[in-house]
């Protein structure tokens, strides 16, 4: 899907995020093609959310972009005046938050949080709370958020972000709040949507089942910057970088043997104040040697479409 | 062989400031036998948490009966649960929370000993390091604070508290499941060691299939304080016999691209109801994709089938 011919949805080039002068997000770039589900996966403190969080510019006060372009579809919006910023929030871009309940306004009914970013007629909301699964909606419209489930929460704030008609929803965490069974139905309503409306979706997420689920592609982040990105497929079959193997590895499965030993990655991720010059897996890593330690591996390219920063690449089994 | 804990018909309802009340737990039986992991999963607000907490004697029954090596702790007074609380030690989700901040690993950990007048002074010290030691950390760990561990660390400072009295039971309300996957791999990793070492029972609370899978060898399924199935762990993941496991298995996305996608899905429709106000018959038939009519009447008896136990009318159908 991402041809040269076609237009991305939204493409990031190196953007890089910095917190007092210590960068917590380095270089990162990806691009998405209309219609295109693609996870950005790690573990807490990777910079995941952060990265999702600039792509609409709603970053924490503390944090500051400090490079990078951002492109909605080929129109560069990372200089965009706050004024013109702000209308395209829930309109041409538009983000879902993990906590349903508390992402929602306790004080406004559904139907006014889901028109608030569109001016949509009481008409469209209804048929908006119809296509992402709400049982009566005509009843749903006039109620508040605590009068709803997690699930149902969940369904309303995509509602919202969904009825200005973006090109491209950055979702972070949207499932991660609910209970399996609720999880799968929203998970296939974003399926759906991408699908049937064009909406290309940067899912944001910690759970590899989500992503072998519903991203087509997947970039696997550790410590602030890309690891490795790919074809869920081909990054599941044969990862290309050490940590997203033993990561893959550290996951219980229905098919192991029970009670077997876990792969593990020993130690724990560095704090941005203590990232070195080379590869910052490099002190977790088992395949680390001085070079690793030195120099920043870049990404590059395996296979079509594959790449992965990592100086053994070739290695990683 | 007495049962490490055998839980009878146990109910546990909360009184609600309007209305009636919370059923939380209803008409549970188990038993776990000793060095054996029972799982208990379930979607939020299904009781599991509860059936833990009464377990240890944190929340009253309402009625019903559970015991801990023989001892019945309903109604019991409060020399029998002090009693019992040593032979069962409970694990929380949150290890952040359940540290007191103010004080010192070895504190912490050597409190179980101190309390019970078990040992104090150099012989104290000597337990403290030796159970730091079996969790993966190091004697001079003791003098630190909660904060200076990460997540994962703090997990085993809990568990090393927990072991310190040599339990007959250790309760693990989901201990994994605010730690990250690499960290989680660890702590599993260690659970299964220190279970199979300490020669324990444990009673393994998580709401994440492959978890539970991993370590227990028995599994029970709650659905809106009710039991729906209990097997043997190979049994309950290849052939589930209740509706609902069935939707839970294929509701839980695996990490496999290749067999997530190929996987049969098996839909609920709807939410879960109130436990305030269950449905009648059996509670799972609002949402149950081969609901009857004598589902939505009748409350389906708990009964075995081959080394299952399941309760649901339409099981031999389905």
């Amino acid at each position: 899907m991402s041809g040269a011919a076609m237009t991305a949805a939204l493409a990031v080039t190196d953007l890089t995020l910095a917190i007092g002068g210590v960068s917590v997000v380095d270089a990162v770039g990806f691009s998405i093609a209309p219609g295109e589900v693609m996870a950005l996966v790690g573990e807490s403190g990777c910079g995941k959310s952060l990265t999702a969080q600039a792509l609409l510019r709603l970053l924490p006060r503390q944090v500051h972009q400090i490079g990078g372009r951002i492109l909605l579809g080929g129109e560069d919006i990372t200089a965009l005046p706050e004024r013109r910023m702000r209308r395209l929030r829930g309109s041409r871009l538009s983000m879902i938050f993990q906590e349903p309940q508390s992402a929602l306004d306790p004080l406004a009914t559904v139907g006014a949080q889901v028109c608030e970013a569109s001016r949509a007629s009481r008409n469209a909301v209804r048929r908006m709370l119809a296509e992402v699964g709400i049982a009566d909606p005509d009843r749903r419209i006039d109620q508040y958020p605590f009068e709803l489930s997690g699930g149902m929460c969940q369904r309303v704030m995509i509602a919202s972000a969904l009825i200005g008609g973006p090109a491209v929803l950055v979702a972070d965490e949207p499932t991660t709040a609910l209970d399996v069974t609720i999880q799968a139905q929203i998970l296939d309503l974003l399926r759906r949507l991408a699908a049937e409306r064009g909406t290309a979706i940067v899912l944001i997420t910690h759970d590899m089942g989500v992503v072998a689920d519903i991203a087509e592609r997947v970039a696997v982040m550790y410590a602030g910057r890309i690891a490795e990105i790919g074809k869920t497929e081909a990054v599941f079959a044969a990862p290309r970088h050490p940590y997203t193997s033993l990561l893959l590895a550290a996951i219980p499965r229905l098919s192991d043997a029970p009670k077997s030993r876990l792969a593990v990655i020993e130690g724990s991720v560095p704090a941005p104040s203590d990232y070195g010059a080379g590869c910052r897996f490099a002190g977790r890593c088992p395949l680390a040697d001085a070079r690793c330690v030195a120099e920043q591996p870049p990404l590059r390219t395996m296979e079509e479409g594959h790449l992965s920063a990592c100086w053994h690449a070739e290695r990683v089994a | 062989m007495t049962p490490v804990l055998a839980v009878e018909d146990l109910a546990v309802h909360f009184p609600a400031r309007h209305g009636p009340p919370v059923r939380a737990v209803d008409g549970v039986s188990f038993a776990i036998a000793p060095h054996e992991t029972l799982g208990l999963v379930g979607e939020s607000g299904c009781g599991k948490s509860t059936i833990s907490n009464a377990v240890v004697g944190l929340v009253a029954p309402t009625s019903g009966s559970v015991r801990v090596a023989g001892v019945e702790i309903a109604g019991a007074d409060r020399r029998t649960l002090r009693e019992m609380r040593a032979k069962a030690q409970m694990v929380f989700q949150d290890p952040a929370t359940s540290l007191n901040p103010r004080m010192t690993v070895g504190a912490a950990v050597g409190e179980p000993l101190l309390v019970r007048g078990v040992a104090r002074g150099a012989t104290l010290r000597d337990r403290v390091a030796s159970l730091l030691i079996e969790v993966g950390l190091r004697p001079e760990h003791a003098t630190r604070y909660p904060h200076q561990f990460s997540g994962g660390q703090r997990q085993r400072i809990v568990i090393a508290r927990a072991l310190a009295l040599r339990p007959a039971l250790l309760v693990c309300d989901e201990p994994v499941s605010a730690l990250d996957v690499s960290v989680r791999a660890q702590i599993l990793n260690l659970l299964v060691e220190l279970q199979a070492s300490h020669a324990m029972a444990c009673l393994f609370v998580s709401h994440d299939l492959a978890v539970v899978r991993h370590v227990c060898d028995r599994v029970a399924v709650m659905y809106l304080g009710h039991l729906a199935e209990l097997a043997p762990r190979e049994a309950l993941y290849t052939t589930p016999r209740h509706p609902y496991t069935r939707a839970l298995l294929a509701a839980v996305p695996e990490p496999d691209p290749a067999l997530q996608r190929t996987k049969l899905r098996v839909p609920l429709q709807g939410e879960i109801p109130s436990p305030a106000a269950p449905p009648p018959g059996c509670v799972f038939h609002t949402r149950c994709p081969i609901a009857i009519e004598k589902c939505r009447r009748e409350v389906p008896e708990w009964r075995p089938l081959g080394e299952t136990m399941v309760a649901c009318h339409r099981t031999e159908e389905a």
